[in-house]
Order: structure tokens, then C-alpha cells, then sequence
């Protein structure tokens, strides 16, 4: 197990060195000039070479790249040409957001995907089968946009003046605040430092539960339902294909026989016998999800106007902020990287039957 | 067909390399027959033979061209636009009520607002204020007299009545009287001038002129003869009355004298065009058209019979411009350039009003007891609207898709034409349904070739990876690996942003990003059939390594390839559509799906079907190639048939 953890890890040290190299090159291949991108009608040819000077894009290229790998190896991410903040504090701000947004559209894809799945495997070839595997092909070939803007007018205007109503943007109501558990807590947290209580306390239900805030988690929950379900349909249908044909295929087997001509309860077989061994799959599946629902994110912000990772990637290209755009593909593509090691390990761990080379 | 192939065994007989060399020349047919058994398969070709025709037939089946705005009915569109009706649920066609409401007493004025979103009507006492768009009613006015004239202020946000001896200004926001003004004599017309400073009242002799920021009367001006108009020019500064023979132009600021135009014979009727520079006079059977900066005429036209109504109908931005008048039953529109007679409208009825739509692409005329429209362009009827009662006032919805008529106790906004957008109108005011049809063309195009290029690329870095082997094919993979580990859509955003927005690159940065996907399977295809038998038969023969590899060992690793290939089809066409949506794919006025959903996005609470169209054609076009997809796995893979 310790030498095939160290064997992938070995691995992943050139991908992660490729990433910082693409991040880097990508950044300082976009086109336009930061300065005047930054300033605006501001810009004179003076103020540009003090802020290229002050932001080292005077340096060569090579030196610049030499630089930025020797900071991001000591955790200095560097600071927003737009905003002039540092790139962490965005990233306590930003990446909060993302991660509450993906989490809730993975337990939705999870907590409805697996489910169906299960049923159409069980009923193969019912009615109820077909219409799931129907939904599914539909699910996935959905446009999330599309589906966020179709939720949002559904939900958000259709539905006005229903108890069904649910609010179309925005991450809680104007006016409604929830007190950073800290600050409840009575710590001695600076908030415009970077601190990992921050970044926990910017994920709003999260918050609200330690705080316990009970109006404040409702509202916060009300905002997250339509962008988890926009984010969470694709994962949901691909999450239910992969349990229906996993666990197809394990009733299928000879020890599920035995176990059923023993007499056990059938939902025992169902669920213990066949359920854990089908669940190897979809775990890899589910794993593999967490980076798409990182694109979809893009698009899920976008819609519902919350100010995530997606969201601050795509200004910040468009924007020219090399810095933001450096660190917070930098940060996905490590992230990304790691779940892969931790769903491959997961999958050795999970089943014997995988040697360990 | 696979042998247990452990190590190359070069003593095996000739004729067992010799069977397994090439796949049996049934092998396309059958994998053909055993996808057509696929119902998901057969449901997916359908579909994209369905597309494939829609693509190749869109200029006939589309009904307009997909680049054109509709300039003919652009008031048209705006409605469409506007309304969240979707086609297919029912819309309501020429002649059917938009919005009914009916008063208690008959009303007298009828009055929309300026931007159009409230309408109100007077009768008796009472004046009462709806929604155009709902039909609601949001307030009523009480007076203790009866009201003898209403207007609206420019902002929508001020009521101005005139009842008994009184003005009243009613506020909009807080539906009570803001202020009272005393009116010796009354007032049969009140008007605000355009931005809201200024108002007139006027009674048959004397016309007042009115300060709305001090609230106090400015001018007075004392008529000899009964006033027939009485109207403010379209920045506020100047007032043009009618009385008797001649029409005066007063200065607004201080009520003086400014020009008159005299006349042989008492003036019927004066107006302004839209831009004041010109005024349009009627008597007996002339009209007269003025310059308002030399205060000279400009045109004199005559016609064989009296005139009365005199109106223009112009429209600036389209080049257009006429004058109307009506002669009896007849409605008669002279260019207001040459003079020339372009159309004659018979009403049939006495006709008391005829007006202009907005853009002059339509006009009005109304009796007594019908009102017809007519189209500019053919001087064909359009629409007769025929009633029991006596029609009080009409007017044009800004939109210039419906009048406002009111008639007794009802008040009716009636929509004018029949025009059908099988999916509505734009916002650019162009057909959706012609532009849905043409974005498959483009949808298509972007499907095939992003992934046409994705596997070339893909399989031939691939197949040289497994095939090389060695460092070759670490550095391949591992550059592989390092595209993997970015987000897909965040890869080509970045990408398309370095590249710069368009279409092209927006396909080439999907191609990249789809790159290692195909690399992958045809690696793995390749280490599979690398070393088997006839491979290495043909290695000892001394063939050439790259006829090796393209003769022997990639149709092999094929069928794996094209599954993935219609897989992703649909994968490209969402990412395209997402990159078009974000506005770095297709530029306007290209008709790309995603393109137009992200043009129409802010308009998803109001005209919900210019979003829904696009998505949908998405999903069904994805859908055919995730079905098609399915089923070749299924066929190419007889292992997974059950």
C-alpha cells in the first residue's frame, strides 16, 4: 500500500510540475497588455512601467517562470493585478463558494443518482427502467446552462408567489448575514488575514450549523437547491448509468445465486451482498465527476450570479489578472490531480482483487 | 481470435498467422447489423438523420433568413419578444383582446403612459389606472366632479386631471393628490411637454402654461377663436396653438409670441412632425406643411374633397416619412417629400382619428364604430375591428403591435396582426425559428470536425506512444496527463482567450482539450494488438514500422476509437455551445445555439422561449449522438450484449 501511494505520488510530481509550466506559459500567452487591462484610461506609458516593475513583468520570461515556481514553493501566490489584493485572500473568498456549490450538486447526484440506478437494475427492463435510463440520456446531454437558466425562470418567476418559489441568484437574500462562526465563538481571528476558519466560515451552511443560525441556514440552503441541481444533473445521470450496469452485472453472479438459493432475505442480497461490491465503479465515476463539475461550475456561477472559482477564472482570463488566473488553475488542476490519486487509491483499497504494483 | 500471447512463438505454422492477419471482410456488416438491433441506436440515427436533413434543407425549411431583421414588423417582434407566450401553448392572434377591463360609467379619455407599462381611462368621476401587460388594476382616482381631461407626465410617475375648477397632480407611487392647482374656467386638455417641466391647460379660449417644478402658472394666452389644437414641440420649449385661421408658436418660458403661419380659411387641424421641425396644417381641402426654423411653407397639397385629421406618420431610423389626412370615409397617406398621393384607405365609415404605428410600417383608421388597420407597404386592410358601442379613443401601444381602444365601459388592448414566429422574435428582431434550423447546420459542423481533428491527433500521438514506447512514450503520456488534469471547459476558455474569440479557435481549443482522450484509447488499443502473432510476423518480414502501425495495428484498435469518437460529438457540441454561450465561441449575428442563448439569457424572465428553443435543440442534437454512441459500444463490444 506505502509504496504504491509513494509510486503514484512519484507520478504525479512531473504532472504537477507541467501544470505549474502550463498555468505559467497559458498566463503569459493571453494576449493584451495587464497594465492597461488593470487601469483603464489610467494607464500612461510612466504608470505601466512602474506597475510592470512593481508586478516583475519587466523580468525575461525564464526569470519570470524561475520566480513564479520558487514563490508558489513557498506558498506565495502573489497579488491580483485587478483587484490589488493577495490571490489567497480571493481564494478564502472564492473557493469557499465552489466548494459548498460542488458539494451539495455531488450529494444531490449522489442521494438521487444511486437510488434510480439500483431501482432500474433491480426492475430491469421495467417501465421504470427505461424511463430512468431515458431520463439519464436526456441528463447528460443537457446543457447546464441551459438547465440553470430554465430552473431559474421555473422556479424563480413561474412559480412566484407559491411555497415552491426558490430565489433565482445570489448566495442569500439582500440583508440576511450570518455571523462568521468565529466571531461567535469569540476567537481572535484578524478577518482580512488568511486563516483556514475564514475559508470555513465563508461556506454558508456550514457556518450557519456552527453557529447555529437556523434562519440563516435556510436561506443559505433555499439559494443552493437550483444551482446543486443545474450542477448535479449530468453527475446524476452519469452516476445513475454507472450503478444500474455495475450493479447489473453483480446480480448477474454466481455468489448472488448461492446466496439467494441460501435463503437470505432478498433486500439483504440486494443491498449487502450485491450493492457493496457494485459500488467499486461508481466510486471511481463519482471521483472523476468532482473535476467536470469544476467546468460546469463556470457556467453554474455565471447563471446564478454566486461568485466562485468558475466565475473569478473566467473574469480574470478576460481580464488579463495573470496572477489570479495562474493561481486558481494552478489550485484546480493540484486538486484535480490529488482526488484522481485519492479515488485510485480508494479503488486499490476497495478491491483485493487489484494488485498493488 | 485473441491467442494466448505470451511471447512471440516464430515456429508456429505458417497458415495460423496467415487466419488471423486481417478481420474477417464480414466484420463491418455484422458490427452494422447488431447496431441496427439497438433500439437506442436506431432511435440516435433517426434523430441525426433528421438533423442531417434539417442542416442540408434549412434554406427551405426555414422561413426567413436567419441573418435578416425583420424590418417590416419590427413593432411585431418587440411584442413577441416581450410576451412569455409560447408558440406551441396557444398565442393569441389579430383581433383577439390582449387585456379587457371593463369601468362602471362610459369612458371619455383613455391614456397610456409614456413608457407604455400603465394605461388609465376616465369616466365620471373616476379615473382608473391598469397594467398593460396583466390587465390588473393598480388604482383608482376619485374626484368630486367629473374629469375633463387627463395626461400622463413623461416619467410615468405623475397623473395630471382636470376637474371642475381644479388641476390635480396625482402621484403614481403613492396613488393620493401631491398637489391641488386652482383653474379659473377649467381645462378640456392637459398635456406635459417632454421632459416633464412644463404643462399646459386649455379650455376652448385660453390656453395656461405651467411651471412643474414651482407648481405655479407661467403664462396665460387669450385666443380670439375657438382653439382646434393646442401641442408642445418635442423638446419642451415651444407651444403651437391653432385657432381661426391662423396657428401661433408661443414660447413656452414666458408665454410670448414667437411666429404665426396664416391661413386663407379657418386651420381644421395642426400637429408637429416627431422632430418639430415641420408642422402639418389642414384646411378645407389643403394641407399645408412648414419649416418651424424659417417659419416658411414648405408644400402645398391639394385634394378633390375636404380633409380633416391632419397627422404624420414617420419614422426617422427607416427613411420613412408621410402625412396623412382623412376626406370623409377615406384615409389618404401623401409622401412628405414630393407631395405625392401613396395610398388611399377605404374606411368606408366617416372616419374621426387615423395614426401612424411607431415605426410607420402600419396605421389606423377609426370611425365612429370600427376601427381598421392597414399595412403601409400595400395599402392592404389588415384588421377591421367592428364594435356596438361608440369608440372613444384609440392609440398605438408603443410596441406597435396592438391598439389601445376604448369604447363604453370596456377598454381593450387588441393585437393587430396574425404575423406567426413559430419560436417568437429576438431580440435583434429576427425570425428564432430560421435561426434555430441554421444553428444544426453550425452545431453539426462544430460536432464533426472539433472531433475529427481531437482524433487524428489523438490517435496518432497515441498509436506512436504505445507503438515507440519507452521515453517516447512517458513524455507523450505525461504531457497527456497534465491537459487531464484541467477541467475541460477551463482549458478551453483558456485557450480560446489566448487564440482570441471566434468560432475557429473556440473549435480548435476544444480539439486540443479533447486530445488525450483519444490519445488514451488509442494507446491502449495499440499495446493490445502490439504483440500479437501477425505482428510480429509482419516485424520479422521486415515491414516498415509506420506501415505496421497503420496497416496492421490501427484498424484493430479502431472500433474502441470510433465509440469514443460519437461519444464525444455530443461532449464537443456542449462545450462549443457553452464557449459560444460565454461569448468566446461563435460571434453574432452567426445562428449558434449557444450564441443565442447567451444573447437572450436577461431575457429569460420575460420571453422564457428564446431561451428555451436553443437548449432544446442542444439536447436533442447531443442526445443522437450519445444514443448513437451507446449503441455502437453495444455493437462493437458483443461481450456487453444482454
Amino acid at each position: 500500500m506505502v509504496s504504491f501511494l509513494a509510486r503514484r505520488l512519484t507520478l504525479a510530481i512531473p504532472v504537477l510540475l507541467g501544470i505549474l509550466f502550463v498555468t505559467f506559459a497559458l498566463s503569459r500567452l493571453l494576449p493584451g497588455d495587464p497594465c492597461r487591462s488593470a487601469l483603464g484610461e489610467h494607464a500612461t506609458d510612466e504608470i505601466c512601467d512602474a506597475f510592470n516593475e512593481r508586478y516583475g513583468l519587466n523580468d525575461s520570461i525564464p526569470e519570470q517562470f524561475r520566480i513564479y515556481i520558487n514563490d508558489v514553493l513557498h506558498g506565495d501566490l502573489g497579488d491580483s493585478i485587478r483587484f490589488g489584493r493577495p490571490v489567497d485572500e480571493l481564494m478564502v473568498e472564492r473557493l469557499p463558494v465552489t466548494v459548498e456549490l460542488s458539494f451539495y450538486a455531488m450529494l444531490f447526484a449522489v442521494l438521487v443518482g444511486i437510488p434510480l440506478g439500483m431501482v432500474s437494475a433491480y426492475y430491469h427492463n421495467s417501465a421504470a427502467d427505461v424511463g430512468t435510463m431515458i431520463g439519464a440520456n436526456i441528463g447528460v446531454s443537457m446543457p447546464v446552462f441551459w438547465l440553470g437558466l430554465m430552473l431559474s425562470y421555473v422556479f424563480g418567476v413561474a412559480l412566484k408567489d407559491t411555497p415552491l418559489w426558490l430565489p433565482p441568484s445570489g448566495r442569500l437574500t439582500a440583508g440576511v448575514s450570518i455571523q462568521p462562526f468565529y466571531e461567535a465563538w469569540g476567537w481572535n481571528v484578524n478577518p482580512d488575514t488568511l486563516t483556514f476558519s475564514g475559508f470555513l466560515a465563508n461556506i454558508n451552511t456550514l457556518n450557519a450549523v456552527l453557529v447555529g443560525d437556523w434562519a440563516g441556514l435556510r436561506d443559505a440552503l433555499k439559494h443552493m437547491i437550483l444551482p446543486a441541481i443545474a450542477l448535479g444533473t449530468i453527475p446524476l445521470a452519469i452516476i445513475a448509468r454507472m450503478t444500474r450496469s455495475s450493479l447489473l452485472e453483480v446480480l448477474g453472479m454466481n455468489y448472488v445465486r448461492t446466496a439467494r438459493a441460501k435463503g437470505v432475505r432478498e433486500s439483504q442480497v440486494v443491498l449487502k451482498h450485491a450493492f457493496r461490491n457494485a459500488m467499486l465503479p461508481v466510486v471511481t465515476i463519482i471521483g472523476l465527476s468532482l473535476g467536470s463539475l469544476l467546468s460546469g461550475a463556470v457556467l453554474t456561477e455565471t447563471i446564478f450570479g454566486l461568485s466562485g472559482v468558475g466565475r473569478i477564472l473566467y473574469d480574470s482570463i478576460t481580464g488579463r489578472d495573470y496572477t489570479v488566473v495562474q493561481a486558481f488553475t494552478l489550485i484546480i488542476a493540484v486538486i484535480f490531480v490529488f482526488i484522481n490519486l485519492i479515488v485510485d487509491t480508494l479503488y486499490a483499497y476497495l478491491d483485493p482483487r487489484i494488485r498493488l504494483e | 481470435m485473441r491467442t494466448d500471447s505470451a511471447s512471440p512463438q516464430l515456429e508456429l505454422p505458417v497458415a495460423d498467422v496467415a487466419e488471423i492477419t486481417r478481420p474477417p471482410k464480414g466484420l463491418w456488416r455484422e458490427t452494422l447489423e447488431r447496431l441496427l438491433r439497438k433500439p437506442s441506436a436506431i432511435v440516435g440515427l433517426t434523430m441525426l438523420g433528421i438533423l442531417a436533413l434539417l442542416a442540408i434543407f434549412a434554406p427551405v425549411i426555414a422561413t426567413h433568413d436567419p441573418l435578416a431583421v425583420l424590418l417590416d414588423i419590427p413593432e411585431e417582434g418587440a411584442q413577441k419578444r416581450m410576451s412569455p407566450c409560447i408558440h406551441l401553448l396557444g398565442c393569441p392572434g389579430a383581433g383577439d383582446d390582449l387585456v379587457h377591463t371593463t369601468t362602471d360609467a362610459t369612458i371619455e379619455i383613455s391614456a397610456l403612459s409614456a413608457t407604455n407599462s400603465l394605461m388609465l381611462a376616465a369616466s365620471g368621476n373616476t379615473i382608473e389606472v391598469w397594467d398593460t401587460e396583466t390587465g390588473d388594476s393598480l388604482m383608482t382616482l376619485e374626484h368630486e366632479l367629473p374629469v375633463t381631461a387627463v395626461s400622463w407626465s413623461p416619467n410615468d410617475q405623475k397623473i395630471l386631471s382636470a376637474s371642475g375648477d381644479e388641476l390635480f397632480v396625482w402621484d403614481v407611487n403613492t396613488r393620493k393628490v401631491s398637489r391641488t392647482l386652482p383653474l379659473e374656467g377649467g381645462a378640456n386638455l392637459v398635456t406635459w411637454n417632454a421632459d416633464g417641466t412644463r404643462f399646459l391647460s386649455a379650455d376652448d379660449h385660453n390656453v395656461r402654461l405651467w411651471d412643474a417644478t414651482l407648481w405655479s402658472q407661467v403664462g396665460l394666452i387669450e385666443l380670439e377663436d375657438e382653439r382646434t389644437a393646442a401641442e408642445w414641440n418635442a423638446n419642451g420649449t415651444l407651444v403651437m396653438i391653432a385657432s381661426g385661421s391662423s396657428v401661433k408658436l408661443w414660447n413656452a418660458f414666458v408665454g410670448t409670441e414667437v411666429a404665426s403661419l396664416d391661413h386663407d380659411a379657418p386651420v381644421i387641424s395642426a400637429s408637429f412632425n416627431r422632430s418639430s421641425n415641420r408642422i402639418l396644417t389642414v384646411i378645407d381641402n389643403e394641407l399645408h406643411l412648414w419649416n418651424t426654423a424659417s417659419f416658411q411653407e414648405e408644400m402645398m397639397i391639394e385634394y378633390d374633397g375636404p380633409l380633416a385629421n391632419g397627422t404624420w406618420n414617420e419614422n426617422v431610423s427607416r427613411g420613412v416619412g408621410y402625412v396623412m389626412a382623412s376626406s370623409d370615409g377615406t384615409g389618404l397617406v401623401w409622401d412628405d417629400k414630393t407631395g405625392e398621393l401613396v395610398l388611399e384607405l377605404p374606411h368606408g365609415e366617416r372616419i374621426e382619428a387615423l395614426s401612424g404605428s411607431p415605426l410607420a410600417t402600419r396605421v389606423y383608421t377609426k370611425g365612429e364604430y370600427s376601427v381598421r388597420v392597414w399595412d403601409m407597404s400595400t395599402g392592404e386592410e389588415a384588421l377591421s375591428i367592428k364594435l356596438d358601442t361608440p369608440i372613444a379613443n384609440t392609440s398605438w401601444l408603443n410596441t406597435g403591435g396592438s391598439i389601445l381602444i376604448a369604447s363604453d365601459n370596456d377598454l381593450r388592448i387588441v393585437k393587430t396582426t396574425d404575423y406567426q414566429y413559430l419560436m417568437g422574435v429576438d431580440g435583434n428582431v429576427r425570425d428564432q425559428f430560421s435561426r434555430v434550423i441554421y444553428g444544426t447546420r453550425v452545431s453539426l459542423m462544430v460536432g464533426l470536425t472539433t472531433v475529427s481533428l481531437a482524433v487524428i491527433l489523438g490517435s496518432i500521438s497515441g498509436a506512436i506512444a504505445g507503438f515507440v514506447g519507452g521515453w517516447v512514450d512517458n513524455i507523450i503520456m505525461r504531457i497527456m496527463d497534465v491537459m487531464l488534469a484541467f477541467p475541460p471547459l477551463i482549458l478551453a476558455i483558456a485557450v480560446v482567450t489566448v487564440l482570441g474569440p471566434g468560432l475557429q479557435n473556440a473549435l480548435l481549443a476544444i480539439s486540443i482539450v479533447f486530445i488525450p482522450a483519444y490519445a488514451r484509447v488509442a494507446r491502449s488499443g495499440v499495446l493490445a494488438v502490439k504483440e500479437e502473432d501477425y505482428v510480429t510476423a509482419d516485424r520479422a518480414l521486415g515491414v516498415r514500422p509506420v506501415r505496421i502501425l497503420f496497416r496492421r495495428i490501427m484498424p484493430n484498435a479502431l472500433a474502441p476509437l470510433i465509440v469514443q469518437a460519437t461519444l464525444g460529438i455530443g461532449t464537443a457540441i456542449l462545450d462549443a455551445a457553452a464557449l459560444s454561450f460565454l461569448g468566446l465561441g461563435a460571434q453574432p449575428p452567426t445562428p449558434e445555439w449557444g450564441a443565442m442563448l447567451g444573447a437572450e439569457r436577461n431575457q429569460i424572465f420575460t420571453a422564457p422561449h428564446l431561451v428555451f428553443y436553443p437548449g432544446i435543440a442542444i439536447m436533442i442534437t447531443v442526445l443522437a449522438f450519445n444514443l448513437l454512441g451507446d449503441g455502437l459500444r453495444d455493437a462493437l463490444d458483443p461481450r456487453l450484449d444482454r
